[in-house]
């Protein structure tokens, strides 16, 4: 009875989670529907209490500024004010929130998947260390009966033994299975799915690029292409501007797209600490300079080769007049 | 070496980025084909990322669930939601045996300190 009043318990307290989640999930959709969390009492109460208000503010002002240090925030939402220019929003965040949500599913999936992989190929090399141990075992057990000096029908077993034994034979007999069964399905998986992934980004990059260079340029009586043709500012072409905006849209897209991948292979960071903290403690600093180092120098070269397409754009022939 | 090329590029299926060549597909809306992409991405989400000792049924029936919110398009909060519940029963384990070891925890500090103050009584009576 206790264990089953125990068993009760957590299951409310899932239960009730999993309503906290599912009622917050629905606030964030629809933020101005009637049964949102954000049009609630408590939520008014809060928002209208100046020392709540400037005291949430504040809060999120210092968690914004902790993300700048891991991702570029203000970039992001200097990209999407630019975008925003030309594409109606509504249109916007569906097709872009549609892209994240497959994009999300697809890389963590991908990302659970590497993982997988790299334990298969681990234990795989770590199978290979172990024939060498077992080949170090067998000369020993050898050199010490040779040194015992048994008898010669002994010798003869032992010696036809070592002839049949061979240590590397199960790990060659794996090589086939993990190739077909752990390799190609991995790379088959990696290809389809990132290849999918590609094509939905392409189809939301294309669709910008259409909209500033096409449509939203001859939308409302044309008002843009007057502007665009007319414009002593500048001089680009809306070839120019759709070309750029793609720039913007790749840029900001690759970031999010390697972060999910890498958040699977984030998430066992903590599991690895709590198990081995001292190992962490000496592999961080390392790590650290590694890539201090390899930053270093992918800065100097590509400073270098930022000079060198400067001097060539200066030093190539023009024609006046 | 034109043929070779044709015979080539007629392995690959020829996609289209815009949606006005897709006509009458119900599952092009926002962009080509983005219905059979999101159920592909979901499904296969569902069945890759799993907990320890998930069963392949249980991967199975859950990417089936949330592959048929992703097909009729759901609105995106409740695909997420489904998806978390899909993990309710590890969240279940995880929780039944985080407050195992709490009410143990708690059971034997409680216990020594009785023991404690019987064992400090029993002294006290002997003196």
């Amino acid at each position: 009875m206790d264990e089953l009043n125990k068993q009760a318990q957590v299951l409310t307290a899932i239960m009730s989670g999993f309503l906290v989640i599912g009622h917050l999930l629905y606030s964030i959709s629809y933020p101005g529907g009637a049964n949102s969390f954000f049009q609630s009492k408590l939520y008014i109460f809060c928002s209208e209490n100046p020392i709540i208000s400037a005291l949430s503010k504040r809060i999120y002002g210092k968690i914004t500024d902790s993300l700048g240090y891991l991702l570029p925030v203000n970039e992001f939402i200097s990209a999407h004010d630019i975008i925003t220019e030309f594409v109606d929003p509504t249109e916007l965040y569906s097709k872009a929130g549609h892209l994240l949500f497959v994009t999300f599913h697809i890389q963590v999936g991908m990302g659970y998947l590497g993982i997988s992989f790299l334990r298969a190929e681990q234990s795989r090399k770590n199978a290979l260390v172990e024939i060498e141990q077992e080949l170090k075992k067998a000369n020993q057990e050898i050199d010490a009966s040779k040194a015992n000096g048994t008898n010669d029908n002994d010798r003869k077993g032992n010696d036809g033994k070592n002839k049949d034994y061979d240590p590397s034979i199960n790990f060659r007999k794996s090589a086939g299975p993990f190739i077909f069964f752990v390799a190609l399905p991995y790379m088959v998986q990696i290809v389809f799915y990132g290849g999918m992934n590609m094509y939905a980004f392409h189809c939301f990059r294309d669709d910008i690029h259409r909209t500033i260079r096409l449509n939203d340029l001859f939308a409302n009586d044309g008002s843009r292409f007057v502007a665009t043709a007319t414009s002593k500012v500048s001089n680009l072409s809306p070839e120019s501007y759709a070309s750029n905006s793609e720039t913007v849209v790749t840029t900001i897209y690759d970031m999010v797209n390697r972060n999910l991948f890498s958040l699977p292979k984030l998430m066992l960071i903590p599991g690895i600490v709590a198990k081995q903290p001292m190992m962490m403690l000496k592999i961080t600093p390392l790590i650290l300079l590694s890539d201090w180092i390899k930053s270093t120098i992918v800065a100097v070269i590509t400073t270098e080769l930022e000079r060198v397409n400067k001097e060539v754009k200066d030093v190539s022939p023009k024609r006046f007049g | 070496m034109t043929a070779f090329d044709d015979a080539v590029l007629s392995l690959f299926p020829q996609l289209t980025t815009h949606l006005k060549h897709l006509k009458n597909d119900p599952l092009s809306q926002l962009f080509p084909y983005d219905g059979l992409i999101a159920v592909s991405a979901v499904t296969y989400s569902r069945y890759t990322v799993h907990y320890s000792g998930e069963s392949k049924t249980s991967r199975l029936f859950w990417s089936a669930v949330l592959g048929y919110l992703a097909y009729n398009r759901y609105d995106h909060w409740i695909q997420v939601y489904a998806h978390v519940l899909s993990f309710g029963t590890f969240l279940y384990d995880k929780a039944c045996g985080y407050y195992a070891k709490k009410v143990n925890t708690y059971g034997k500090y409680f216990m020594n300190r009785i023991g404690n103050y019987v064992y400090s009584h029993f002294n006290y009576s002997l003196k």
